[in-house]
């Protein structure tokens, strides 16, 4: 009992440090509901689209690239930028372990894609009338659960060693962007050449927002869905366990 | 200088120190980071209920101690016992007994001073409400500051906030490193004051600095340390006694080198520096000294300024040791 109310404590304080972010709210939530709306009106207006395929199309992209987002700079440059202040040092000198606190953060940012998540749907199905497919609401929230588990340990293994928020921002950004446009999250991997189609769907946004689209756009799992999981499952103990190895506190 | 080294004087006011146990026990301690020995061998022991200080320049090794002491660093060799508890094999419990101000503040930016409290708390399995945590602020004169973020209060609010964090537990043992640094000296008094309550309420108090003043002021008993070793451990009195009648008269005046060697012949005096213009001796005998200073300057025809006559204090203590100023 002891131990739960503890965690709700962290739990609120990292709510509470998330929330009030404007950076952080800025990129996670509206930055990439930005992204949505212009290229729903740009692309939705070419011969042969209409807004409302386009923005069903992107719909499953923005959530992903949200979650990519709140991983990765919520994620790492939060954590480099602990340890920048001393916080981890200073938990140290508690009983308390670390990892409980990052756990409370990653808890955090899980229920915050949940909010991104229907924050972009009601978006869509108010200004482009998109009509999500029905039956697929729980693997929706299962597939946004396992997306914001993977891309938060990922920010956690960059936020491993790096010392400096400078530093974690460059790398941070350094991946995500490539991430951002070549896993199918805003861009068809179609259009790609044929070796980056195939690098991109090994990567974990692809996996996610392959799955999530086919759910919300046909209703159904994609082939193979089992596969997708199962790698995302490996991609999230390996980063874990990586993490969990080389992490410094100071 | 060997019977300073040895020096170990526990004075409590109206107790016998036999009677007072060693809450904090280090046995031969070495600290390591790669090629650097910070901490070179150092034991010690603190009673309950002191306030101990540990004084030293910057990089002699105070802040590596107490973070072995806190737990977060390991030692290389030796061993660390708060309360009983190994504090590497058993630093839940150690923990559970101290309250922590680190060297540099460590906040999360966007929680408020009581949002701060109850977060620290909780690290500690103990959940104050919010009336409880601003009536813990209030102490430390914060009450009204408890819905703001760190950034707004100012550098000795942020102090006294570090204060009030270190005491989230209501701990036996506060461990409070450099707790004035870069503090103006009125907001430097107002931690010092809350320094004191802690020590009025039974508190061990461990403190490092390297404020000669805030040593002599706060401190029942200095560790003087220096390249990683305890150079001088005792009260700051007995300290400053065994420097003998030792008094420092200063004043400004230009002099030779021929000059300067007869100075060091006057009544008293042991010792000379003369830097920048400005002649310190150190003598035994200050009153004589001042009288042949005066009449070797009216000899020369040269006007005395600025004259000044000062006890010792552990400044000079660390000079005698080590040859060198504390803030060399």
């Amino acid at each position: 009992m002891l131990a739960l109310q503890q965690f709700g404590v962290q739990f609120q304080a990292n709510w509470l440090s998330t929330i009030r972010n404007r950076t952080a709210v800025f990129f996670n939530l509206i930055s990439p509901l930005l992204f949505f709306v212009l290229f729903s009106f740009i692309f939705g207006n070419q011969k042969g689209a209409t807004p409302e395929l386009v923005a069903l199309y992107l719909l499953p992209g923005v959530i992903v690239a949200s979650q990519l987002s709140s991983g990765l700079f919520g994620g790492a440059s939060v954590l480099v930028t602990w340890r920048e202040r001393g916080i981890f040092r200073r938990i140290q000198a508690t009983p308390m372990s670390v990892w409980q606190l990052i756990l409370a953060r990653v808890l955090a940012q899980v229920i915050v894609s949940f909010a991104q998540a229907l924050v972009t749907v009601i978006v869509g199905v108010l200004f482009f009338k998109v009509q999500l497919a029905s039956g697929g609401v729980l693997w929706d929230f299962l597939f946004i659960l396992i997306g914001s588990l993977v891309f938060q340990v990922m920010g956690q293994l960059i936020a491993a060693r790096i010392k400096r928020v400078e530093t974690a921002n460059i790398v941070v950004n350094v991946i995500f962007l490539p991430l951002l446009f070549f896993t199918d999250l805003y861009i068809p991997l179609s259009v790609m050449p044929t070796w980056l189609q195939n690098i991109g769907k090994l990567l974990p946004p692809y996996l996610v927002v392959d799955l999530l689209r086919s759910v919300m756009t046909d209703g159904k799992l994609p082939s193979n869905a089992l596969a997708e999981v199962i790698g995302l499952g490996i991609y999230f103990i390996v980063m874990l366990a990586a993490s969990a190895a080389i992490f410094r506190f100071d | 200088m060997a019977e300073l080294q040895a020096m170990s004087s526990p004075t409590m006011t109206g107790t016998d120190a036999s009677e007072q146990e060693a809450i904090i026990k280090i046995e031969h301690l070495v600290v390591r980071y790669k090629q650097l020995t910070a901490v070179n061998d150092i034991s010690l022991e603190i009673r309950e209920g002191e306030c101990f200080g540990l004084l030293g320049p910057n990089g002699a090794g105070k802040t590596s101690t107490l973070s072995v002491v806190e737990g977060i660093v390991k030692p290389a060799e030796g061993c660390v016992t708060v309360g009983g508890y190994d504090i590497v094999h058993q630093s839940a419990a150690a923990k559970r007994l101290m309250g922590v101000q680190l060297q540099t503040s460590a906040y999360f930016p966007d929680l408020t001073a009581v949002e701060l409290l109850q977060l620290i708390a909780s690290f500690y399995e103990i959940f104050p409400s919010r009336k409880q945590a601003i009536a813990q602020l209030d102490r430390f004169e914060l009450g009204e500051k408890a819905n703001a973020k760190v950034s707004q209060l100012s550098g000795g609010q942020q102090q006294r906030l570090s204060l009030a964090l270190a005491l989230a537990n209501d701990p036996k043992i506060v461990l409070l490193d450099e707790p004035t640094a870069g503090l103006d000296p009125q907001a430097r008094r107002s931690v010092w004051q809350s320094i004191r309550r802690l020590k009025a309420e039974g508190r061990t108090v461990i403190l490092t600095t390297h404020y000669i003043e805030e040593a002599e002021l706060l401190s029942q008993r200095v560790g003087v340390i220096d390249h990683g070793q305890i150079i001088a451990l005792g009260t700051p009195q007995a300290l400053i006694d065994q420097l003998g009648e030792s008094s420092t008269l200063s004043a400004a005046l230009d002099l030779s080198p021929e000059q300067l060697a007869e100075i060091q012949t006057f009544p008293g005096v042991t010792k000379i520096s003369y830097e920048d213009g400005r002649l310190s001796a150190q003598t035994t005998q200050s009153i004589e000294t001042l009288i042949a200073l005066q009449q070797f300057a009216i000899r020369i025809g040269q006007p005395i300024r600025d004259v000044n006559i000062r006890q010792p204090n552990l400044e000079d203590v660390f000079i005698t040791l080590t040859g060198r100023a504390i803030r060399d």
